[in-house]
């Protein structure tokens, strides 16, 4: 009877360190204090404009080493093996490289969508169609990619999959982007405030 | 990716990028009242765009998806 409690507490405690191992711990506090990041544009700053704009540059700067970062792996990943220097030895370190870029785009995209959502709080008595449209795109993105993330079912991994590469949603956002920063430096606040 | 994806892709580029235009437009003519409603209904359009593009993207991922099962369905009988 002893025996077979101390192999139960034996598997508890295995499963324990399976689940819970220093590394997970080490992921779980770094995405808390990635999320977090956002906080820092309150520093030394007493103005709330400019914490809200600075907010709205840190999404789009987020967003773009998340995304660019990710398309420059895969455009290499693409390449003909005899194209890179290190033959197929590169190659193999480049599929071993995928997940840590994937965890680095989750990451970076999710600072970027909070911070971009603070921004948007902050700023809410402002808010004209463009940046509905944005908040509309950059939801959807992020709702598929959770979707990708973390979907068993292979039929919505397929859909949430096809959703999120779409070329026409990426160019959709980018021109939201580009237009929502036009507009608002028409308006003056950007200058105003810097 | 097919000709028709860039034609699309560059469609829903310039829709999006009519309040620009309207924007300079509304700059040039000093901005009455008229103007200001044109451009409102310029502004919404691309709400309109975005939303018939989201909406696109889902219902062709659907159809993809269901397109897929459906054959993978035939295989399996024959």
């Amino acid at each position: 009877m002893q025996d077979k409690k101390k192999s139960c507490k034996n598997e508890s405690d295995v499963i324990f360190m399976h689940n819970f191992s220093i590394h997970s711990y080490l992921k779980i506090s770094i995405m808390i204090v990635l999320a977090f990041v956002p906080t820092l544009a309150y520093a030394d700053d007493d103005n709330g404009f400019s914490t809200a704009a600075t907010l709205g540059w840190l999404a789009i700067g987020c967003g773009m080493a998340a995304n660019l970062s990710l398309i420059i792996f895969k455009m290499i990943k693409k390449m003909p093996i005899m194209k890179l220097v290190g033959g197929s030895s590169t190659s193999q370190s480049l599929t071993s490289m995928y997940q840590p870029v994937l965890n680095f785009h989750i990451l970076l995209n999710s600072v970027g969508f909070f911070a971009g959502l603070s921004h948007g709080f902050m700023l809410i008595r402002g808010l004209d169609y463009i940046s509905l449209s944005l908040v509309i795109v950059m939801t959807v993105s992020m709702i598929s990619g959770i979707i990708l993330k973390f979907a068993s079912d292979k039929n919505l991994k397929f859909f949430s999959r096809l959703v999120h590469g779409q070329a026409i949603l990426a160019a959709l956002l980018v021109t939201l982007v580009v237009l929502h920063v036009i507009t608002r430096w028409h308006h003056g606040i950007i200058m105003h405030f810097i | 990716m097919k000709t028709s994806s860039y034609v699309l892709m560059t469609l829903v580029i310039l829709a999006t990028s009519a309040p620009t235009l309207a924007l300079a437009q509304y700059e040039n003519e000093g901005g009455d009242q008229g103007n200001t409603v044109m451009i409102l209904a310029i502004f919404s359009l691309t709400l309109y765009v975005t939303i018939s593009a989201i909406l696109g993207v889902v219902g062709y991922s659907i159809w993809k998806v269901c397109r897929i099962r459906r054959k993978a369905a035939k295989m399996r009988a024959t």
